[in-house]
Formats: structure tokens, sequence, C-alpha cells
């Protein structure tokens, strides 16, 4: 099942703890943003919005 | 989205009567709504940490991440709304890729500053930056396991990328084992939640494809199958090998997020 689509590349997904969202690496504001949406796809929502690249997120686990 | 069942009532209610029985089967063994114990062993909480003991209940739930905002490639761990980035490493390498321990308090990631990629840990407030990793090729790609007990990696030690495994807190190169071997590229490794599997990317095929493997690197299954790249696997946190694979195609013309059950294929693995 796709969670994103746009005309940009989105990778490096990873899991919150309780499974309910997803961070992500996104470029679809022009350079390389930390992301974070609901597990289903929605609300994707810039965490990061600055002009350096961002990447590869990991969410700590929460056990 | 939360979720509001457990990954095994999920499977009652939606996969083939087989499945759910090796599921079951499998989570007898690895028993993942146990109380869990110690995540690291004593050698990692060593009297010289610099930082306090924190309660298992106070997660912060820190999203760390790769940047070049001060001018090169640091390590960085932000609240997760985006709020209070904080910069753990600061030197003229590049350090990257970080992942967290499943105690959050250490942080294993990629940095060069010896003069090529290695793999570093350190704790959570960056104190502490200790090489795991130490020799002539590239190693890459931490994922930390559920028990913290292990770290997968990518290395062409050996003269093409594969998956290794090593015990965070080992002296030498001889607590890190090598999991495939083959003459395709083999990487982006990431633990299913109950330590039992390991998804990695490899191009033994052709192309790049999503494939699970045992945690001692038997029976290593392709789970996708397509023309298109796959990639960047990661493990949903439910408590079973069989939770959601989140992953990165271009199938559909650029690259994407996808989410996957690897289902069949997973359930198939004998239980570690």
């Amino acid at each position: 099942m796709r969670l994103t689509n746009n005309s940009r590349a989105d990778s490096y997904p990873a899991w919150s703890a309780d499974g309910g969202m997803i961070a992500f690496t996104t470029n679809r504001d022009g350079n390389m943003e930390i992301y974070a949406m609901n597990a289903d796809g929605s609300s994707p929502t810039n965490l990061t919005n600055d002009m350096a690249d961002e990447a590869f997120p990991d969410w700590s686990k929460g056990r | 989205m939360k979720k509001h069942c457990t990954i095994f009532g999920q499977f009652l209610a939606c996969a083939p009567v087989g499945i759910a029985l090796v599921l079951a089967a499998c989570s007898a063994t690895t028993s993942p709504n146990a109380t869990p114990g110690p995540l690291l062993p004593p050698a990692i909480l060593a009297p010289t940490v610099a930082i306090a003991p924190i309660h298992l209940a106070e997660d912060p739930g820190k999203i760390v991440f790769e940047s070049d905002r001060d001018g090169n490639m640091e390590i960085y761990a932000m609240n997760p709304d985006g709020s209070t980035p904080t910069r753990l490493t600061t030197n003229e390498a590049d350090d990257s890729d970080p992942t967290w321990s499943p105690d959050w308090q250490r942080i294993a990631f990629v940095s060069d500053r010896d003069g090529n990629p290695e793999i570093y840990v350190m704790n959570a407030d960056g104190s502490s930056q200790t090489r795991l990793t130490n020799n002539p090729a590239g190693d890459s790609s931490p994922a930390w396991s559920a028990d913290g007990h292990k770290i997968a990696f990518v290395s062409d030690r050996d003269g093409n990328q594969e998956i290794y495994v090593m015990t965070p807190w080992g002296s030498d190169g001889s607590a890190q084992t090598r999991l495939t071997n083959n003459p395709a590229s083999d990487n982006a490794p990431d633990w299913s939640a109950d330590g039992s599997k390991i998804a990695f990317v490899s191009d033994r095929d052709g192309n790049q494809e999503l494939y699970v493997m045992n945690a001692d690197g038997t029976a290593q299954t392709r789970l996708t199958n397509n023309p298109a790249a796959d990639s960047f696997p990661a493990w949903s946190p439910d408590g079973s090998a069989a939770g959601q694979l989140a992953f990165v195609s271009d199938r559909d013309g650029n690259e994407e997020i996808y989410v996957m059950t690897p289902g069949g294929a997973a359930a198939a693995l004998q239980c570690a």
C-alpha cells in the first residue's frame, strides 16, 4: 500500500514507538527535510524547515 | 493512527489459519508481551557512562537525524513535533545514519572521522563517542536489535556489501559475524520487533528487492518481486516478526513510501 504520492523522492521511513506515525525524508519542498505522517499516510508534516539537508530519521523505541 | 489491537489479534482476524498457527507458535517462544528484562547487559552500563540513568517510563520520544545545517553532516535529536533540535556531534568529519538503542540511552551512528566509514556509539546526549568497528572497509547502516544485545550493519570488508552482526561492546572484530554471503549487494538491515528476523535489501536477483532472514542469517527469503527498486525496510514496533514493513519503492516512477505485511513469507520462516 502506497503511503506517499508526489513528484519528489520520499525515503528512509522510521516508525514511532506506538506504530501510529512514520518519520521519513523528502525533498518535496526543494531540499531534503524530515517529515512525519500518520501510519496511513495522512497529515504529512515538515519537522525541519531550513536550507540544509536532513535525512535518516530514527524514532526512539519507547520500550 | 494508533493501533488498538495486538498483531496476534490482527492475524486471527485476517490471516489464513495456517499462518496464524505458525505465528501462534512463534509468539509462544518469543513472548512479545512478556515483562521486559534488562535491555542492555551490564557491560554497556559501565560506571564510565556520563549520563544519569533514565527511568524506562520516561522515553522522551525523540527523533534523531542527520543534518548539514552547520556546514557538514552531524547528528541531531529533536522532539517529535520538530521542536528543540539539538546537535549531538561536532567535528569536521561526516556523522550520519543514527539509530537509537531500544532503551533510548545510546545512539549508534556512522562516522568517517578516522578516515573511512566506521560504526560508533554514543550516549543519548552525545557524550562518550566510541568506535565499534575498525578496518579499512566501509561499515555503515547500523540497526539495533530489540533486546539491545546486537547491532546489524553493512560492511564491504569481504569485497562487496554484506550484512554483519556484532555485539556493540565487543572488544575486537571476533564478535562481528557475517550473515549474508553472495556476489550481490546486501544492505539496509532492520530487525523485527521480537528480534527473530532481519529485513534487508539485496540485488541478488537482478535489482533491489526486500528480503527477510532469520537473525542467524538462515532462510533468506525474497519479499518483493518487481522491476522497480525496493529499499530501506523499516519494521513496525508490533511485538511479532509478522509486523508491517514500511519501505521505499520507485515502482510508480519515483521514490515513495509503502507499507506491506510480510505475512506468509515471514511466517514460513522457522521460529528463531
